[in-house]
């Protein structure tokens, strides 16, 4: 069977809103799927793979500990959009580990090679 | 001819995700293409609650939701997870979450993200979101 291409956008900040967290669990059950899933944060999305997150600032259940999930589920990088880092004056060593920093043209690209791709 | 998979996750109050959604469906079935499935995900599931009372001057979107699956042989399905943490749930869910009495209007199928995946999987039908 053919494989199917799946690239998952995230562009939600990770406080205020669920569209992250259910993003994620969508890319999860795709991978699960043995589809190849392309994990993307974008804009505010970036925001999900600072390691100083801390729930005791939230008071709630950090969604992201499901990104330390994502090699469980053979997705083994993230891309993180170079332009949105840089909009928010972040760089990669204040993220997560296994991310790749991509080109906006880069991420087009992939989605251009994708077979579906879901925005949250 | 060509088959479509559609993934609604706008609310059916806060955006036009759902007019939308009917819209294409309409027009894919005109141009005689076909509607695999209807996939409502976040704030969409919304729309399968069955104590909506929407004015009835307004547009009744379940009732058209239901129309369209009947007419033209689609699922209308929702993601369990999403659903149960927006107070839509079936009977089964109810009783093992300890509440009294479901929720879900019984056109709507309850069910997990993988038949989501599964539909991507399947290659034949393309997707299209509405949000």
């Amino acid at each position: 069977m053919e494989t199917t291409n799946t690239t998952i956008i995230i562009a939600s900040p990770p406080f205020g809103k669920i569209n992250g967290k259910e993003g994620v669990d969508l890319a999860l059950v795709c991978a699960a799927f043995e589809q190849n899933v392309q994990l993307v944060f974008v804009d505010e999305g970036v925001f999900h793979l600072l390691t100083t997150q801390e729930e005791a600032f939230f008071d709630d259940k950090f969604h992201d500990a499901q990104l330390k999930a994502l090699e469980f589920y053979d997705i083994e990088r993230v891309h993180v959009e170079k332009e949105s880092l840089a909009q928010f004056g972040l760089t990669q060593q204040q993220l997560i580990d296994n991310t790749s920093i991509n080109t906006r043209a880069e991420i087009h690209k992939m989605v251009l090679q994708s077979t579906h791709t879901v925005r949250f | 001819m060509a088959k479509f998979t559609l993934l609604v996750t706008g609310s059916h109050s806060q955006s036009q995700a759902h007019h939308s959604a009917i819209r294409f469906i309409r027009a894919v079935i005109e141009s005689g293409n076909e509607i695999s499935s209807v996939f409502f995900y976040q704030e969409a599931v919304t729309i399968a609650n069955r104590y909506l009372c929407i004015p009835q001057d307004e547009t009744q979107l379940t009732d058209q939701w239901v129309k369209l699956a009947e007419a033209h042989n689609f699922e209308l399905q929702v993601c369990v997870a999403a659903s149960n943490r927006r107070g839509v749930i079936n009977e089964e869910e109810a009783k093992m979450n300890g509440k009294v009495g479901d929720s879900i209007d019984s056109a709507f199928a309850v069910l997990g993200l993988g038949q989501l995946a599964a539909a991507m999987s399947n290659s034949s039908s393309r997707l299209i979101h509405f949000k």
